[in-house]
Order: structure tokens, then C-alpha cells, then sequence
């Protein structure tokens, strides 16, 4: 099946299986590593990305029902070298430990900071709860929330 | 698929309808076709070999079915509207559904689920059944011999047809409609959940109750407490009694998540919260 | 090196790992697959305990995209997966002991066919007795799990006359505690890539954390000499004690035999479910304590029985039980101790290395056992803590002599911080509110033995260079999986050599590059690599001393290497560059093998008695809760967490481990357990198994840091990695006592058992 989507702003057009998923394709076709692998039934919220400005899980798309749509990963966030503010942020208050679901908090932290920046805390945390981190690092990731919505 | 698989999908094939009437041939010719809207349920049922289904019709380009609009105040809400839509369109008008997104597990799913996709699982893990079943929901099916309308309801106890495709749910649109829910972590299975719609001027005028385990795991309303609450004033011995005929009205099922009887305990006093909010 | 104050350890710094991981740039093992390549699955039993009698591969062998399939027969060298002690096959011969043991490997063209395949395998078994714990596993007419006793380990404390004590004391109680299985659950699971190098050698690329375990074991099994195997540890997506167990030598050995037989490159991935079910997990443990003290509260006696559920291989559960036994009256004195540990075979799953490594058992145990004898006396929670704690001088319970009050100032920095005293009335007014919420507070202690102690031998090494530009190299065996221990090591060199810590780059751990660094467990990373760290900084430091010393005139033993440069005394300096560009010139080789070994740990097996650790870190966290009396939902509002990490050399670092730690912990205590039903993993994925979410994440935890130094540890420092997992079970449970007035003696504290709980108690 032909699907053409536009990735971090740059128009794809390939042919996938109809049991690829979005994930998949992200991953493996078109190499945006930052899309992970978790446990493929929607549980853990590593695979999520930005699919028409909405964050979502990639394990549960169809690559084909992604036809036409406008994907964003994490590694749009950061432009000609400098860094979004939320990477930056987490950085700086050491929200990083083994680093594998980095890339989902940051897509469900900036779609919040871009569609409500004044969230509070309990909406903070509720975004949040789509992404598991066994590390720990939820009040990081508030406190780098806090710090940015701040400025 | 072994049941331990899932870093691939097995392998499917996917017809893709544009219409409705194209949706409706292509499940007539073989039985053994699955629907594919949001894909929340069979993406993941297909990875943990929850399904053996192979062959799909997906439905989910079917812009018609993306629509929501009003009907005679009632809300005409299409299958393919996603959970986190209904909730953003129509919160703030029915306070359930405001809860019903902030007692979300995972939020990123809910932009994926959709309502017809909930409903036809038929399942206590779909917190919007409880909530369309008080609200007096009737579906809305396409058949080959046109249009057909059930009551959610009774819905709940048919059996399953594939031969029909659900096309829109249409219910009230009521200010007193509360929810409440307990779960855990990011589990999509809930403890328990209880859905009230009531309207109440001296005495209660209209009862709705439901609750994610009313049998097993199938969501369904509780007419016995409906009976009970109609014509009488809310007041606390009527909550009390209320509180525990629903108790003695349902029959969860225990699973890994919780007990049978705590879920009856925890129903109990979820609806009792509900009522106390509803008195005001 | 003189004495001064620190410039870099101590100080905020970013992980050196952070701008990878924000950047989400492609570090895993999954990321790193250069060509398509083969897949292996394997074929897991679906019975707990069952002799395998036949394997029917006809319907697969004659696929095309089958390319290999491999069964015990197959194995080039030998069947042997066991990490420290040979006791499991790396695929069943002709028995299987667990649910998910593997019996063949499908090795196939892509994910699909290998999974397809080996769902049409067949396997003949001939179903066992299933024995489901260790109290039916210690009867003598159980079943047996091995050919073996079903008690692998029987670890005694035997200090003073532990019935004269009873005899003794004024109050004796006994209550027995129970904790389940759960897994570490790292979020990356097992993954491993393994393709020829072209040099006949076969590279494995992997997500682990101990780097000479898998290539020692995977040497083994595939029968090769030293040099045709090389493995690279990727960037691991969590570890938390999985990844330092068995199955990362399982998934590396899989793909490496696929490889192996097809001279193509192959990856072996487990998924989620099946992670879940075969991956080592945490302990289950049935602790009964019996406690006597005097009527003013001293502790005079304790006798514990610890009975360990190790599953169906014993991995490392004989030396859990050996610290959870070591540690089983808590960190408290008491004269009189009897103890008995038992590692005992069942069929469950097997349990081995999980963060904490029976600690948090122990601790649970230990600290609801304080908190009732407390309330049988009359004393509060922190009257009796206060009376027994070990201070400096006291003698634990295998008599060694406590050197420092770490523990006492952790303590005090805790009860302060929480405004224990304030808060205590607060809730108290609270609970008569009449609403159906009740707050309360509760407070945990534990010392932590460190490192390894008599787990093994504790030593590291690190290799370091330095280039032509002045560049830093550090390249060790132990791993970074989160921790953050591996951005302490870039500190102490940076330190030591007087540099920014950004001209210090980290190298992957590689076979090829490094020797053996030991295993990176027991939060030993900093303490004892660092030492090695150190030791390779200062060799580097002593050779560009020599040069440095020369241009600037002076002696070596009196240059100041900071900032980049280095001082003489009468104040002339020269660029660090400057003076690596010299070395070269010189040829004097700037790259030295830095080596630690800790001194090695005695004590009696029969008494358990000497002196089982160097040293240890102490902790006291509070807990603050608030319960709803009518559903038994508990919520953690806050934790006040107060550790002695000895030297903080990294305390932004340090931060994530006691909120993550802290965070992992109330998932112990209130929401995880991996139920097993006569054998079978009920729950194996992520909405039955429940972790906390951001939601379950207490209002705030306080992390506080003392630092009272330690002998063995790098610039004193101490084990921090796996402590904050440690005490929360213990302070929640006794938060929910304290709220309630209920001791709840089995984890998690889910809601219906906080209410079933509460109706007992009603009823009573």
C-alpha cells in the first residue's frame, strides 16, 4: 500500500505492508530512532509522536492510515543545533536517567506547553500519564515543565 | 502470533472503504473480516495474539463518520469520533465526560480510541458505555437493508453481527451527568466505574444508573436502583438504601486487577459519592 | 595529590549522557542494526514443571524462510545459562522447570517468520506436580525442581543466646511479613544483535549490565576461543538487576548461535509478555520475626526466619538471602540474635538480581516489626528507633563494630525536615474530621553493607587516555544504564587531572577494548570503579607530571592541576594541552590501566558472625499518606528522604536516584506483583503488572544528602544506586498504620487489601 506523510516537515512517499505500523515505519523506514519500542499494545507510551498536532501511541497506527498526515518526532525539536527549551530544561534539572523515554515526555510536554501552557500540576501529571518511566523521573520532568512555562 | 509476540504484527490484509456502502459489500462478502476504526483494540489485540482474525475493513477514512452535531438537543456523535474529541467538545456541557478524560489512563490513547470502537467491545474497560447508557444513547447501525436503531442497552445483550456497521450514537445532552472511577497506574482495565444521570426537582424525576461490572465485565444500567430512586426525595436514608440495593444489584467478576467483592464495595461507594454530588 | 577542595566533584554538572537521549539520537541496540537481519525466537514451554519428551519441528523445517533451528543437541559448547552457578540450560534438555523456559530456537528471514514458525512447533510434555512455593518446596515429600534439595541455601546469624534474651525481656512478639515477586521491569527489554565481523570473529552489540558475564557465558556456550567473540554494550534503556541476571545472556547467546550457524547477522528480541514472564524477578520472601525487649523499649532478643522463593533456578538467590538475612533486624542493636535464611526451589519463575537484592524484604519486615513492638510498648515510632539505632560503636547483628553516625544524622535530618512533631498532631486533628480520609506519617531506617561484600570479588577497572589534543578517554567494563555512575567517573578523572568535565569523553564497554571491570551491580559503580578511575587519573596525572614538572622548574609533587592548567607553587602555569603536546613529543605513554580491588569481607557461615561489608549507607525516610477509609486507595503526598551517600560527587545525579528509587518503591509498596498460579504468570504486560505513573508520584519528595565519608569508597563515597528502593514498603506501610491503626503484613498495599484490612479490624 502507498502511503506519503510528512515527517518533521519533510514529505515521505513508500510503500509499506499493511501490518507495518506507524512505529515501524518511523523507526526502521525512515530512521527517527527517537520513536521506541515498548510493548506494542498501547501500554507504556514509548512510540508516542505528534500525528496532526495530537500526541499518540505509533504502535497502535497503521502506517497506511497515517497516509496524509503530518507527523512530528523528536527530533524536530531541536533547530539548526540549539535546543528546545524542554531539552534544554531536562538537562538542566537532571531529568535524564536511562534515557529511553525521553523522547516521549518531551512530545507529550511540548504539545501541552503549546496548547496550555498554563496547565496545573494535576494537568501536568495527567499528560503524563501516558508515558511510563521506571526510573522514576515524573517530578523531573514537572520541574522542567515548570521552569519553561515559567519564561 | 504466539501469545508472547510483539514487536512485528502478524501479517493482515486491509481492505480500505471510502464509504459506508463500500464498508457494508465488503463485510457481506466474507464473514471473516474484522473492522479497523481508531485501531486501539485490534492493533493491540493483533500483537498479543489476542485475535485471530487476518482480514480487515477499515473504516476509518470515512469522513462522514467523523462528524458530531446536535439532533433535536440530543448529540449525534459518529463512530469515528475519537474519545478525546467528545470529551473536548461536549465537557463542558456533561460533567461525565469532563471526568471521563481526567480518569483517562493513558490520555495518548483517547486521541486515537473511538466512540464506535468503545461501544461495540462491549467491554467494563470502555468507561463510555457506562456514561452513554445513562444518557439514553441509541446507535445508530447500517445494514444492507438500510438504516437500524437500537437503544444502547439493549444492545448490550445482543448478539454480536457483523453483517452491520455502527455509524453514529445519539443521547442526551444532560448537566447532571457525573461519573466516577477507580483504576490503577495506566492500567486500561478499571477497578470499577459508575456512571448517574439524574434530574432531580423535589423529588427525583429521572435515574440512570450504570456501572463498568454490572455482569462479569459487561457495563450495564441498573434498573432496580432506577426503580428505587424515581419518585423519591433525595435525602440520606434514600442514598443509604440506594448505595446498598446497588451492592445487592451487581455481580463483577474478579480478575488480576481486582476481587469480585471489592468491586461490588467499591461501586457502592463510588455511587453514593455520585449521589451526594448530584443532591448538590 | 594535595588536599584541597573540591572543583568538580560535588558540583551541578549535566550526564554526560543527557544531550543523547534529548536529542532521542540512536544509542540503543535496536538503533544500531546496520543490515537486515535474521530473527530469532524461541519456543517457550507453556507448563510450569513437565518433562519435555518430544519436539515436532516437521511442519517448519521445510520453510524457506526457516533458516536454522537449533535445540540443546545443537549447542556447539556448552548448555549452561546460569550466571553464577551452572544450574540452567540455556535451551531445556528434558525437563522443563518454569512457564516460558526455552526449548528450541527459530531462527528465520524476519520478525513474522520466525514467530509464525515457531507457533507451529510442536513439544510433547509430560506434565509434573507443580510446587508453588517454599513452604510446600521445604517438605520432604515436595517435588523436586532440580536434581537437588529444593533448599539451595541455608544462611545462619547466630550472636549471644537469643532464648536467654526472650527469657529476658519484658514484651516478645512474633509477626510474619510477606512480599511478592514483581519484576525490576527495565523499559528496554533483552535485545541483542550479533553479525561477523569479518575477522572471523562474531560481534555482539546488547543492552546489559554486566558486560563480561554475557561474553564469558556466551564464550562458553558457543565453545570459541577468547578472540572470535566480541561484545559491545549499546546504550541499555534501564536495568534495575534484570539486566545484570541471566536473561541478557539468554537473548546475546540466541542471536550469536544464529549467527553462529548461518554467518549472517541476527538480532534476538524478547517481547514485552515475554520479557515479563522469564526475565529474573524480585524475590518473594515470608519473613516472621520474633522480637523481645525490655519495658523501656531496648531491644534484647530478635530470631528471624526468612524463607526465599528463588523460582525454578537459583541465579543469585543464594546470595539475596544472605543479605536480606544479614540485614533481617534492621539497623538497630540487638545483643541476641538467631536467624535462619533459606533459598528455596519452586516452580515459579526465577528470581535474581532486582535493585535492593533483599534489602527491601528485609527492611519491610524489620521496620513493621519496630512499629509494632513500638505500639505493645507504648512508645511512638521514633522513641523506639531512637533507642536501638546503631550509632558509632555499636555492633550489628553480626558483631561488627559500627565505625561513624551516619545513620543518626540521617535520622535527625529526616524527623526535622518532615516537621515529624507538627505534622503528628496536624493529622491528628485532621482524622477526627469525620470525612472518610485519614493521614498519616511513618518513618524508615536501613544500613545498606556495601558493595559486593561477600557477594564476590569487589574490583574494577578503568582504562584512560589521553589524545594528542589533550582529549580525555575513560573506557571501563562497567556500564551506564541510568544510574548516572558512569558521568561520577568522567567527575573523578576530571577532578583528578584538574579539566572541565567536558574534555572527558566516555567509550562504550567493549570486550575488544577493555578487560574485566566485574559486574555493574550492587551500586558499586562509583564507590569502586571510581577507585579505579582514580587510579587510572592519577597515573595519567603522575606522567604528565613528570613533563609539566620539568618545563615549569619545580617538583612534581608540588604542581596544582586545575582549570584546565597547571600550577607551579610560585604561580607560573601551563596550558593542560600544552603540556599532553609535550608528552607525545617525548613519547611518554599517556594511557594507563587504573585497578581496584576492595579488601576482601570475612565472616563464620555457621554463626554469621565477623565482618560481611566495608562499610555501609545509611537512610531514614519518612512517608506521608493519606488513605481513603472507604475504598483502601492510599496516596503518598510526600517523602522527606535522607541518605548518607558518604561524598556526593554528582548530586544533580543524585537527585533522579532518590526521587526514581523513591518513586520505584511506592510501587512496591502500594501497586506491583507478578502473580504466579500454580506456576503460571498471570499478568505478563504493562495493564495487568501496575507501575506508578506520573499520577502515583508523591506531591514531593525531599531529597536530602549527608555526607559522612566512608573508608572504601572513592573521595569516601558510598553505595547510593539501589538505596532509595529500599525503605519505602517500610515507611508507607508504617504511614498507613499510623492513618489507620492496622499493620498490614503482606505488599502491595492495594486497595482491596487496605480494606479488607480495615474490616477485619472492624470486625475485631
Amino acid at each position: 500500500m502507498r502511503v506519503g506523510l510528512k515527517v518533521n516537515g519533510v514529505n515521505y512517499s513508500l510503500d509499506v505492508e499493511a501490518n507495518e505500523r506507524l512505529s515501524d515505519v518511523l523507526r526502521t523506514r525512515l530512521g527517527f530512532m527517537g520513536v521506541k519500542e515498548g510493548c506494542g499494545v498501547g501500554d507504556c507510551g514509548l512510540c508516542v509522536v505528534l500525528m496532526d498536532d495530537k500526541p499518540i501511541n505509533s504502535c497502535l497506527v497503521l502506517a497506511y492510515q497515517a497516509d496524509g498526515r503530518e507527523i512530528q518526532t523528536v527530533e524536530s525539536l531541536s533547530v539548526a543545533g540549539k535546543l528546545h527549551p524542554l531539552q534544554k530544561a531536562f538537562i538542566d534539572v537532571g531529568a535524564v536517567q536511562c534515557g529511553f523515554c525521553i523522547p516521549a515526555a518531551l512530545m507529550v510536554l511540548k504539545h501541552l506547553l503549546d496548547t496550555n501552557p498554563s496547565a496545573s500540576s494535576e494537568e501536568v501529571r495527567h499528560a503524563l500519564r501516558s508515558v511510563l518511566c521506571r526510573c522514576g523521573s515524573y517530578l523531573r520532568f514537572l520541574e522542567a515543565f515548570e521552569a519553561v512555562r515559567k519564561r | 502470533m504466539m501469545e508472547l509476540g510483539y514487536l512485528r504484527l502478524p501479517r493482515i490484509q486491509v481492505h480500505v472503504a471510502k464509504t459506508v456502502e463500500e464498508a457494508l459489500k465488503l463485510l457481506e462478502q466474507d464473514g471473516e473480516q474484522g473492522i479497523l476504526a481508531g485501531g486501539t483494540y485490534t492493533v493491540s489485540a493483533l500483537a498479543e495474539g489476542k485475535t485471530k482474525l487476518r482480514k480487515f475493513v477499515d473504516i476509518s477514512r470515512i469522513r462522514e463518520l467523523a462528524k458530531l452535531r446536535e439532533e433535536n438537543g440530543k448529540a449525534v456523535v459518529g463512530a469515528l469520533v475519537t474519545h478525546a474529541e467528545l470529551s473536548k467538545l461536549l465537557g463542558h456541557r456533561i460533567p461525565a465526560l469532563k471526568t471521563f478524560w481526567k480518569t483517562y489512563s493513558a490520555p495518548t490513547v483517547a486521541n486515537l480510541a473511538t466512540v464506535g470502537g468503545s461501544v461495540m467491545l462491549r467491554k467494563s474497560s470502555e468507561d463510555l458505555i457506562s456514561i452513554l447508557l445513562v444518557l439514553d444513547a441509541e446507535l445508530r447501525f447500517q445494514t444492507s437493508d438500510g438504516e437500524s436503531r437500537v437503544k444502547l442497552c439493549d444492545f448490550m445483550v445482543e448478539k454480536a453481527s457483523s453483517k452491520k456497521l455502527l455509524t453514529a450514537v445519539s443521547f442526551e445532552q444532560s448537566g447532571s451527568c457525573y461519573f466516577e472511577k477507580l483504576w490503577l497506574g495506566v492500567s486500561r482495565i478499571p477497578i470499577v466505574s459508575v456512571a448517574l444521570n439524574v434530574r432531580v426537582e423535589q423529588r427525583v424525576e429521572l435515574a440512570r444508573v450504570a456501572v463498568s461490572h454490572k455482569d462479569g465485565n459487561i457495563p450495564n444500567r441498573v434498573y432496580a436502583v432506577e426503580r428505587f430512586l424515581e419518585g423519591r426525595v433525595l435525602d440520606d436514608s434514600t442514598v443509604e438504601k440506594a448505595v446498598h440495593q446497588l451492592s445487592q444489584s451487581i455481580n463483577p467478576l474478579s480478575d488480576i486487577i481486582a476481587p469480585a467483592w471489592y468491586r461490588r464495595e467499591a461501586a457502592a461507594v463510588l455511587f453514593k459519592r455520585l449521589l451526594k454530588q448530584a443532591a448538590g | 595529590m594535595q588536599a584541597r577542595e573540591f572543583l568538580v566533584v560535588g558540583k551541578k554538572v549535566a550526564r554526560v549522557d543527557a544531550l543523547d537521549a534529548v536529542l532521542g539520537k540512536p544509542v540503543y541496540t535496536a538503533d544500531l542494526i546496520a543490515e537486515k537481519p535474521l530473527f530469532v525466537k524461541a519456543v517457550r514451554s507453556k507448563l510450569p514443571h513437565a518433562y519435555v519428551k518430544g519436539i515436532d519441528f516437521s511442519k517448519v523445517e521445510k520453510k524457506q524462510s526457516v533458516r536454522k533451528i537449533i535445540t540443546h543437541r545443537d549447542i556447539p559448547g556448552v548448555n549452561d545459562a546460569g550466571s553464577l552457578i551452572p544450574d540452567r540450560p540455556l535451551l531445556a534438555v528434558d525437563k522443563v522447570r518454569h512457564i516460558g523456559e526455552a526449548v528450541a530456537l527459530i531462527v528465520g528471514d524476519t520478525v513474522e517468520d520466525a514467530e509464525e514458525a515457531a507457533e507451529l512447533v510442536d513439544v510433547y510434555y509430560e506434565p509434573l506436580p507443580v510446587v508453588s512455593n517454599p513452604r510446600e518446596a521445604v517438605k520432604p515429600d515436595a517435588p523436586r525442581v532440580q536434581d537437588r534439595d529444593n533448599v539451595v541455601t541455608h544462611f545462619k546469624i547466630r550472636k549471644g543466646d537469643v532464648e536467654k534474651g526472650f527469657r529476658e525481656s519484658d514484651t516478645v512478639i512474633e509477626r510474619t511479613y510477606k512480599t511478592p515477586f514483581i519484576t525490576g521491569l527495565p523499559l528496554e527489554t533483552e535485545i541483542a544483535y550479533a553479525y561477523p565481523d569479518g575477522d572471523g570473529r562474531i560481534t555482539c552489540i546488547s543492552s546489559m549490565q554486566n558486560l563480561y558475564d554475557v561474553y564469558n557465558k556466551v564464550l562458553k556456550i558457543l565453545g570459541l576461543p577468547a578472540e572470535r567473540l566480541r561484545v559491545v554494550q549499546a546504550a541499555t534503556g534501564g536495568g534495575f538487576g534484570p539486566k545484570s541476571d541471566e536473561t541478557p545472556i539468554d537473548v546475546a547467546a540466541y542471536a550469536c548461535l544464529a549467527t553462529y550457524f548461518t554467518g549472517k547477522p541476527a538480532l534476538s528480541a524478547f517481547t514485552r509478555s515475554e520479557a515479563m514472564t522469564v526475565q529474573c524477578k524480585r524475590h518473594a520472601f515470608e519473613i516472621t520475626n520474633m522480637v523481645g525487649a525490655s519495658r523501656n523499649g531496648r531491644l534484647l532478643a530478635w530470631k528471624s526466619t526468612l524463607f526465599e522463593d528463588t523460582g525454578a533456578y537459583i541465579s543469585k538467590g543464594h546470595l539475596v538471602i544472605g543479605r536480606a538475612t544479614f540485614h533481617c533486624t534492621g539497623p538497630y542493636e540487638v545483643p541476641n540474635v538467631w536467624a535462619d535464611g533459606f533459598c528455596v526451589l519452586t516452580n515459579n519463575t526465577m528470581a535474581g538480581s532486582t535493585r535492593g537484592f533483599g534489602a527491601p524484604q528485609a527492611h519491610y519486615a524489620a521496620e513493621m516489626t519496630m512499629n509494632e513492638l513500638a505500639e505493645e510498648l507504648g512508645l511512638s515510632p521514633l522513641e523506639i528507633r531512637e533507642l536501638n539505632m546503631l550509632r558509632s560503636g555499636s555492633l550489628t547483628a553480626t558483631s561488627q563494630k559500627i565505625e561513624d553516625d551516619g545513620l543518626l544524622q540521617c535520622y535527625r535530618r529526616a524527623v526535622e525536615s518532615s516537621e515529624w512533631e507538627r505534622k503528628i498532631r496536624v493529622f491528628q486533628e485532621f482524622n477526627k474530621n469525620g470525612s472518610s480520609y485519614r493521614k498519616g506519617i511513618g518513618i524508615a531506617l536501613l544500613y545498606h553493607g556495601n558493595t559486593l561484600g561477600p557477594e564476590g570479588d569487589d574490583f574494577a577497572t578503568v582504562l584512560t587516555r589521553v589524545e594528542r589534543d589533550g582529549r580525555v578517554f575513560v573506557q571501563t567494563g562497567l556500564t551506564e544504564f541510568g544510574t548516572g555512575a558512569l558521568t561520577s567517573l568522567v567527575l573523578v578523572t576530571a577532578e583528578t587531572l584538574g579539566l572541565p568535565p567536558r574534555m572527558i569523553q566516555l567509550e562504550r564497554p567493549d570486550t575488544a577494548a577493555v578487560p574485566n571491570s566485574g559486574p555493574t551491580v550492587a551500586s558499586r559503580t562509583t564507590v569502586i570503579g571510581g577507585k579505579a578511575a582514580l587510579d587510572a587519573a592519577l597515573k595519567i596525572r603522575a606522567a604528565v607530571a613528570s613533563v609539566a614538572a620539568r618545563l615549569l622548574k619545580t617538583d612534581a609533587a608540588k604542581l596544582d592541576f586545575r582549570e584546565g592548567f597547571i600550577w607551579s607553587s610560585s604561580g607560573i602555569s601551563l596550558a593542560w594541552e600544552e603540556a599532553v603536546r609535550q608528552c607525545y613529543e617525548e613519547g611518554v605513554e599517556l594511557k594507563a590501566l587504573g585497578h581496584y580491588i576492595a579488601p576482601p569481607t570475612r565472616w563464620d557461615p555457621e554463626t554469621g558472625q565477623g565482618a560481611p561489608y566495608n562499610q555501609y549507607t545509611y537512610g531514614a525516610l519518612v512517608a506521608e499518606v493519606t488513605v481513603d477509609m472507604e475504598t483502601g486507595f492510599v496516596k503518598v503526598d510526600r517523602m522527606t528522604a535522607a541518605y548518607d551517600v558518604g561524598r556526593a560527587i554528582n548530586p544533580l545525579g543524585l537527585i533522579a536516584v532518590y526521587e526514581g528509587g523513591s518513586i520505584m518503591g511506592l510501587g512496591y509498596a502500594l501497586l506491583e506483583e507478578i502473580v504466579h498460579d500454580d506456576g503460571v504468570v498471570l499478568n505478563p504486560n504493562l495493564h495487568t503488572f501496575i507501575i506508578p505513573t506520573a499520577t502515583e508520584a508523591p506531591d514531593k519528595i525531599d531529597s536530602i544528602i549527608v555526607e559522612v565519608p566512608g573508608p572504601m569508597g572513592v573521595f569516601g563515597a558510598k553505595a547510593m544506586g539501589e538505596i532509595p528502593v529500599v525503605l519505602p514498603a517500610a515507611a508507607i506501610a508504617g504511614a498507613v498504620a499510623n492513618a489507620t491503626g492496622v499493620y498490614i503484613r503482606e505488599l502491595p498495599l492495594r486497595p482491596d487489601r487496605v480494606l479488607a484490612a480495615l474490616r477485619q479490624r472492624k470486625e475485631t
